[in-house]
């Protein structure tokens, strides 16, 4: 259900069109959000990614079309705007919500849901490495930052120093997240899986009541059914 | 029985440990005692199929542990040196409930072993806590809870008294003698002579090679030559 949910959110996020379109999704994603009681670590995770996201800024600048106005050589054009606002709206609805749904009702629910639809074992254990993976990540991210603010190093790309530090940082970053995720990987295999299927104290805790489930997804249904026409 | 014979292992295309010759019988506290960057993790994981093995074998219980990694993990588990490596379960509950449920056993039964550890490692009252908020002795403990979840024949713990106060240290002394107790092998790794008072024997290690083994009785006199190992005398 939850997958069904994240699907179709995902897929009508990704066709915003309009105002009116952007409106609905964000009047869904609004109820959902509130429903599903926003974690800290979804907002950390959204944040991390939100400036990885930002990089489509390119789009603006690589956009022909007739410009809006210019810094120096740099010329904004109305499409380029408009394709990356659109670009980040969807992409912020899309995402959010599946990392909001994933850590209330927890990874290990959604997967158990796929496995009872047949989807193979190995594909699971993938996404679920992967989904420990982001998240160790960003805690050797944590981590370095505040060893970099410790040391009272400046990480502005405009400065010289600024640049090279970043770019140690980067490579440090990917090689000790990798010999992490390494020994984490090993710690899973002492333990013969990873995860307990069909098992999630979560969800009994928050009670998501299943109702409300189905009318999120009648909305999105019906909504998409009134796009179409 | 585990056995290490002229074995050279470490990582890509760095031999880390060389010529190491150990063994480890059940029922034994094996204690491995070293510098920093020795090479004591090195040796632990590659008893778990985890380093490259240039040379020589290592085998447990016949089983050899470049060709049958996934044997070798039913065989073994280690307490790892850094416990956020360890854990990654949400809850102390999921944490220990994992391991029994992947050998298949009941939902009574599980809940049995999990409350029986967490008494143990005294976290009953938090087993619905999440993993990460804890702090790092706790971790430890918790770390130490998931390997008695499960409950292999052979412990390897790298440090698992580091970073311990004196509640935390007895609690890893009294698990350690239970489970030789009850028969289980034990590789204990540390760079504090002090901690390795349970052993049996005691394998010293300087620059990836092993320079002397001890008998456990005679642990006193070897006091005297511990900074020629790099390592530092107990004084107080
Ligand atoms: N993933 C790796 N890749 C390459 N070299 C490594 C890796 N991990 C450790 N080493 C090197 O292997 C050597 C031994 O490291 P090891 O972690 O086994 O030491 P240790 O005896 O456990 O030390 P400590 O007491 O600090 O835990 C060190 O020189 C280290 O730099
Ligand atoms: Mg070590």
């Amino acid at each position: 259900m939850y997958t069904a949910l994240i699907l179709l959110f995902t897929f009508l996020s990704s066709q915003i069109r309009s105002l009116a379109e952007g409106l609905f999704i964000a009047a869904i994603w609004a109820v959902l959000m509130v429903y599903f009681g926003l974690s800290r670590k979804t907002l950390k995770a959204l944040s991390v990614l939100g400036v990885v996201e930002m990089m489509m800024f390119i789009l603006i600048l690589l956009t022909p079309g007739p410009p809006l106005f210019s810094i120096g050589p740099i010329v904004i054009t109305t499409t380029g705007l408009y394709l990356f606002f659109r670009a980040i709206v969807r992409w912020f609805f899309a995402v959010s919500l599946t990392l909001q749904i994933t850590e209330t009702v927890g990874i290990e629910t959604l997967m158990t849901e796929w496995e009872k639809i047949g989807i193979p074992e190995i594909l699971i254990k993938i996404i679920l490495l992967t989904y420990r993976y982001l998240f160790i990540f960003l805690d050797t991210l944590k981590n370095l930052l505040v060893a970099i603010k410790m040391r009272d190093i400046s990480l502005n790309p405009l400065r010289k120093e600024g640049r090279y530090i970043g770019s140690s940082v980067v490579k440090q970053l990917l090689l000790e997240s990798f010999h992490r995720y390494k020994l984490v990987s090993l710690a899973i295999s002492m333990r013969g899986g990873m995860y307990i299927s069909g098992y999630s104290p979560h969800l009994k805790s928050r009670k998501i009541k299943p109702q409300f489930i189905h009318i999120a997804l009648l909305c999105l249904i019906g909504g998409s059914i009134l796009w179409l026409l | 029985m585990v056995t290490l014979k002229n074995l050279t292992a470490g990582y890509e295309n760095a031999p880390i440990i060389q010529n190491i010759n150990m063994d480890i019988k059940e029922g034994e506290i094996v204690g491995l005692l070293g510098h920093n960057g020795s090479g004591k993790t090195t040796l632990a994981l590659t008893l778990l199929g985890f380093t490259k093995i240039f040379s020589g074998k290592a085998e447990i219980d016949g089983i050899d542990v470049k060709k049958e990694k996934r044997e070798i993990r039913k065989l073994v588990s280690m307490l790892m040196q850094v416990p956020d490596n360890q854990l990654f379960a949400r809850t102390i509950y999921e944490e220990l409930a994992i391991a029994p449920y992947k050998r298949g056993l009941s939902q009574t039964e599980i809940e049995d072993i999990v409350n029986t550890i967490a008494t143990q490692i005294g976290m009953k009252d938090k087993l619905h806590h999440s993993v990460h908020k804890l702090s790092f002795g706790q971790k430890k403990k918790v770390a130490m809870g998931v390997l008695l979840s499960i409950d292999p024949k052979y412990y390897i713990l790298d440090e698992p008294m580091a970073g311990l106060d004196f509640e935390g240290r007895s609690f890893m002394e009294k698990t350690i003698k239970e489970l030789k107790e009850r028969g289980k092998g034990i590789l204990l790794i540390s760079h504090d002579v002090l901690s390795l008072t349970l052993c049996h024997k005691i394998y010293i290690m300087k620059n990836g090679k092993v320079v002397e083994v001890v008998d456990g009785k005679n642990i006193k006199d070897i006091i005297p030559d511990l900074p020629q190992w790099g390592l530092y005398m107990p004084t107080l």
